[in-house]
């Protein structure tokens, strides 16, 4: 990775480290709530903060990190340093996923333990509950290239609403499908053909997500 | 070594309320060019253009012997750049900002980063966002001095600062001045910040370089000539003459090209010249970007 890359990206980390600790801490309270007690409104009061910081999360990176450096015209000191428009994409995508990812993954592995630890849960359940993770990822993703595209966040609180929608849609599919309710149910681990399908479909539109931002940032004249 | 820092030539951009007008301009190696125009002339597109910031629609744009906008990344690492309207951020201090820019600037100069930051009276400790707008001013420019730019890019710094702010900010460019290999480029809509450090101005309106020359020549060739004249006498027909004011006999002519070749000519056509007098480089300015808008060649 080019030395201006790295530099762009531990400065974002660096920026937004108070923010990080409270949503990687808020998660690992989600989560030990999920280990601690078999008490099904603890499970799922944890259950709902994950998702819920997830979601949260989506929209305050994309405001803090993305928006903010036009609204705040951080953009300028940035892009007056030796950095050229595409170094300034892949810098911005980078710090924002890994920065997403980090609670993200958090959220996918405890889910995994959890549901492969517990004789009450079908470990078929692994398989929806990390599409719906990916379907979260996607979602950011395309907030975030919305909010890097548009610069403002009118476009992000845009993009906000249709992953947020796209999201209960995606939910209420998947439970349509039968392939899927069938395993959720079961305690087959191995994923099926129509769940290899979905996730191969969601990491598709994920890198054609982060392909597009990368392109359209690419072929911008004026960044400030 | 170019013997240009800068060179824009036929730049044109076209906005949706504005347009650049294929200007052309030349910034020699170890030169202070100020840059002067009114809010909205076109500084700032000029300037983001030459940085790269803003992409031309017609021309080439060679900085420190870079093809911008292609080659910005090169270009940018010899380049100091401080703005109005630049910000730094807000939940960040100033030490953190110098450590970032030392980490990626190998000319980092600390000793040199540590005195302007006693200059300017800056604690490195202080969040940005405590600052007032004079001292944000204060630690850009450090940030952009202390890396050893061999070209500073500043594009109204002194707007909207009090005049104690102002000053050292003047002063600290004096200062820096001292290097005669640094080009620097002062935009600012103050003539009188310009007139203190420059050695190069170009004045720039609507879009267009009116025009682009030694500080001194500008002194020089512009006079204000006290005349008297015949009643009934007309001056259409007199050469030079940019702006003519008065009533009666006694008139005030301006003239962008005095030499006492014309002092002679303005004699022999029967004017009675009382007096020459120099003109201040907000004077100069008013008056060709008048004579500009009246439609006169210059």
């Amino acid at each position: 990775m080019n030395s201006m890359i790295k530099h762009l990206v531990r400065k974002d980390w660096q920026i937004n480290r108070t923010m990080m600790v409270i949503y990687i801490g808020a998660m690992l309270i989600a989560n030990l709530m999920l280990l601690a007690d078999p008490n099904n409104i603890v499970f799922g009061i944890g259950v709902i903060l994950i998702f819920t910081i997830l979601f949260i999360l989506c929209i305050h990176l994309t405001t803090s990190n993305v928006i903010s450096e036009y609204s705040q015209k951080t953009l300028t000191f940035i892009m007056s340093l030796p950095v050229s428009a595409r170094h300034y994409a892949i810098a911005k995508l980078t710090a924002n996923l890994s920065m997403f990812c980090v609670p993200w993954l958090m959220a996918l592995v405890s889910s995994w333990l959890i549901i492969l630890t517990r004789d009450t849960l079908p470990d078929g359940l692994t398989a929806l509950v990390s599409l719906g993770l990916v379907e979260i990822l996607l979602s950011y993703c395309l907030i975030m290239m919305l909010g890097i595209v548009t610069e403002s966040q009118h476009g992000a609180i845009a993009a906000m609403a249709i992953a947020n929608l796209g999201f209960q849609g995606f939910l209420w599919g998947m439970l349509k499908i039968p392939a899927i309710a069938q395993h959720r149910n079961s305690n087959e681990l191995a994923w099926n053909s129509t769940e290899l399908s979905i996730l191969a479909l969601q990491l598709v539109v994920i890198i054609g997500l982060l392909g597009t931002t990368l392109l359209i940032q690419q072929r911008k004249t004026n960044f400030i | 070594m170019n013997s240009h820092a800068v060179e824009l030539r036929n730049v044109g951009k076209d906005y949706k309320y504005f347009r650049l007008n294929d200007i052309s301009l030349s910034l020699p190696t170890g030169s202070i060019t100020g840059f002067i125009g009114v809010n909205g002339a076109g500084k700032s597109t000029t300037i983001r253009i030459l940085l790269g910031l803003v992409h031309q629609d017609r021309g080439s744009v060679q900085v420190l012997g870079q093809t911008m906008p292609d080659q910005q990344v090169l270009a940018k690492r010899e380049i100091g750049y401080v703005s109005e309207d630049m910000r730094l951020y807000p939940k960040a201090n100033l030490a953190w900002h110098m450590q970032f820019i030392q980490s990626i600037y190998p000319n980092w100069d600390q000793a040199y980063a540590e005195h302007l930051l006693k200059r300017f009276d800056l604690r490195a400790e202080q969040k940005i966002k405590g600052l007032s707008h004079g001292q944000r001013v204060k630690a850009t420019l450090l940030l952009a001095l202390a890396h050893r730019p061999k070209l500073l890019v500043l594009d109204e710094p002194t707007t909207g600062l009090d005049p104690v702010a102002r000053q050292e900010v003047l002063s600290a460019l004096m200062e820096v001045l001292a290097d005669e290999q640094r080009t620097i480029l002062f935009s600012s809509h103050n003539t009188l910040d310009v007139e203190q450090i420059s050695d190069q101005v170009a004045f720039i309106d609507q879009g267009t370089i009116i025009e682009a020359t030694s500080k001194e020549d500008l002194l020089d060739l512009w006079r204000r000539l006290r005349v008297r004249i015949e009643p009934g006498q007309s001056l259409a027909e007199l050469p030079h003459i940019v702006q003519q004011q008065g009533n009666g006999q006694l008139q005030s002519l301006i003239t962008n090209r005095y030499s006492p070749e014309l002092h002679q000519i303005y004699q022999q056509a029967g004017l009675e010249i009382q007096a020459v007098e120099y003109l201040t480089l907000e004077e100069i300015f008013v008056a060709s970007i008048q004579a500009r808008r009246e439609g006169k060649t210059l």
